[in-house]
């Protein structure tokens, strides 16, 4: 069917008259793009990727947001292009036109038919060759005009902006809990927090760590980590642990520190991160980076 | 002229700050007090030396005494300043420790810095022997910058060996 739509296309110089085809009115718009086969989903695709992606940028989407969207209005103007393609073939039936030209097919027997375009169907066969290049050329803008953005903003959900990332921030929580003998400590973990422009916060890594008891644990509450203040290699005993040795201050009160929890179980009151020396570590610069860059770490502290 | 006077006062009085906090801790002179007090005749080794000498965010005394407690439950240990140091008795019992002694107080000898350098960024290692003995200990004291802290964090033998901490296993 779509070969023999296409066959009954002709260009202006073309015989008009043609023994054992059948002839078709390109009359409609529809047999038009049908005739185009791939080029409908193909043109529909580009504009619908291009349009998409210059509205997401509008809207304010960055990044593979951006290439979320572009793919989007790539697929749904495909979509559209071949969904238009079945429906010029159904808009094309009742617009058909066959004419016979009183001959005799020689060897079915059956009336001969000629094959009329559409501009000699619409204007005449004298001016078939304007007639042609204006059907082609509207035929053209018909497939542009059917796959336009406007079918893909109809047919397709509106993208939605991807909330933005704000900041980050440490929360050491956990339970208060009695060392035998000793006294109490917060037995807990380090988490750190990535927060977003809609409300949100993800969880993006948590460390075991103790408060305590050797000292008082540290007070509940808002602290800050700064810039430069912190650093690797102490040397001291108490701050190593599986070869990781560090110190982090946590202000207001700098006496306080996070650092590896290491020689005896538990700290004097600093937050003891008791993890393997590679995630210790990991901590340390995951600070480090932030802290250089953004000038101020929030730690809240929840017990 | 007044005003030349009290500028250059000021600068002098910044000096002295600067030279004090300096002098804060006085490694060489707090090694030596300690050394002299805890080897001194009938000598009791005492929490409130400890705490006087050693770093007051070690813990060193406190893992020895949560060790001894976790051996012995039915063992409890006073925090009364008065009561035994571990830290400071194990290290009497050390057999370098226990040499240097020996040799100090039969030539009437004196403790002297051989050596000293950097451990990390935070501390210095001060090499100590006695006057006519090859015996040498390591104090470990803490150093560092704009911290309120002075004092010893960790001894150590001749070999890097730590006398009061355990390796972990």
């Amino acid at each position: 069917m779509e070969r023999e739509l296409s066959d009954h296309t002709t260009i202006a110089g073309d015989s008009l008259m043609s023994v054992g085809f059948e002839s078709h009115v390109a009359g409609s718009t529809a047999v038009a793009l049908a005739e185009s086969e791939i080029g409908a989903p193909a043109i529909g695709m580009c504009v619908g990727g291009i349009t998409n992606l210059g509205n997401s940028y509008i809207r304010g989407a960055r990044g593979t947001d951006l290439l979320d969207a572009a793919a989007s209005g790539t697929l749904w103007g495909g979509v559209s292009g071949f969904a238009m393609m079945g429906f010029s073939e159904i808009m094309g039936i009742p617009v058909n036109v066959k004419t016979g030209s009183g001959l005799i097919e020689p060897f079915t027997g059956r009336p001969q038919t000629v094959q009329i375009t559409l501009g000699e169907w619409l204007f005449g066969t004298q001016s078939s060759n304007i007639s042609n290049i204006i059907a082609n050329q509207g035929r053209s803008n018909l497939t542009m005009v059917l796959t336009i953005p406007v079918i893909n903003l109809i047919s397709m959900p509106l993208s939605v902006p991807q909330p933005m990332y704000l900041n980050s921030y440490l929360d050491f929580s956990g339970d208060i809990a009695n060392y035998t003998g000793v006294g109490q400590y917060v037995n807990g973990t380090l988490d750190w927090f990535d927060y977003y422009s809609d409300g949100s916060s993800v969880n993006r890594g948590s460390w075991t760590a103790v408060s305590g008891p050797w000292g008082s644990p540290i007070a509940r509450g808002r602290h800050t980590i700064q810039n430069g203040q912190m650093g690797l290699d102490t040397g001291i005993p108490g701050y190593i642990r599986d070869g990781a040795d560090f110190y982090i201050d946590i202000f207001p009160d700098p006496s306080y520190e996070i650092h590896p929890d290491g020689n005896a179980f538990g700290t004097m009151g600093c937050i003891g991160i008791r993890e393997s020396g590679v995630r210790s570590l990991d901590l340390y610069n995951r600070i480090r980076t932030y802290t250089r860059r953004y000038n101020v770490l929030q730690l809240n502290v929840n017990y | 002229m007044k005003r030349t006077i009290l500028f250059i006062g000021l600068i002098i009085l910044l000096y002295a700050c600067v030279a004090y906090s300096q002098e804060r801790c006085n490694h060489e002179g707090l090694i030596m007090s300690f050394l002299q007090k805890i080897t001194s005749k009938d000598y009791i080794p005492t929490l409130g030396d400890f705490n006087e000498y050693f770093d007051n965010h070690s813990e060193i005394e406190v893992g020895l005494r949560d060790e001894l407690i976790r051996n012995k439950p039915n063992l409890s240990l006073s925090d009364d300043i008065k009561s035994k140091s571990l830290a400071i008795e194990l290290f009497l019992k050390h057999k370098s420790v226990q040499k240097l002694i020996a040799q100090k107080n039969l030539k009437n000898s004196n403790w002297i810095i051989i050596n000293q350098y950097a451990k990390g960024s935070a501390t210095i290692v001060y090499e100590i022997g006695v006057v006519g003995s090859q015996e040498i200990i390591k104090m470990q004291m803490i150093n560092w910058k704009n911290k309120d802290r002075c004092g010893i964090v960790d001894i150590l033998d001749s070999s890097n060996q730590s006398i009061l901490i355990k390796s972990p296993e």
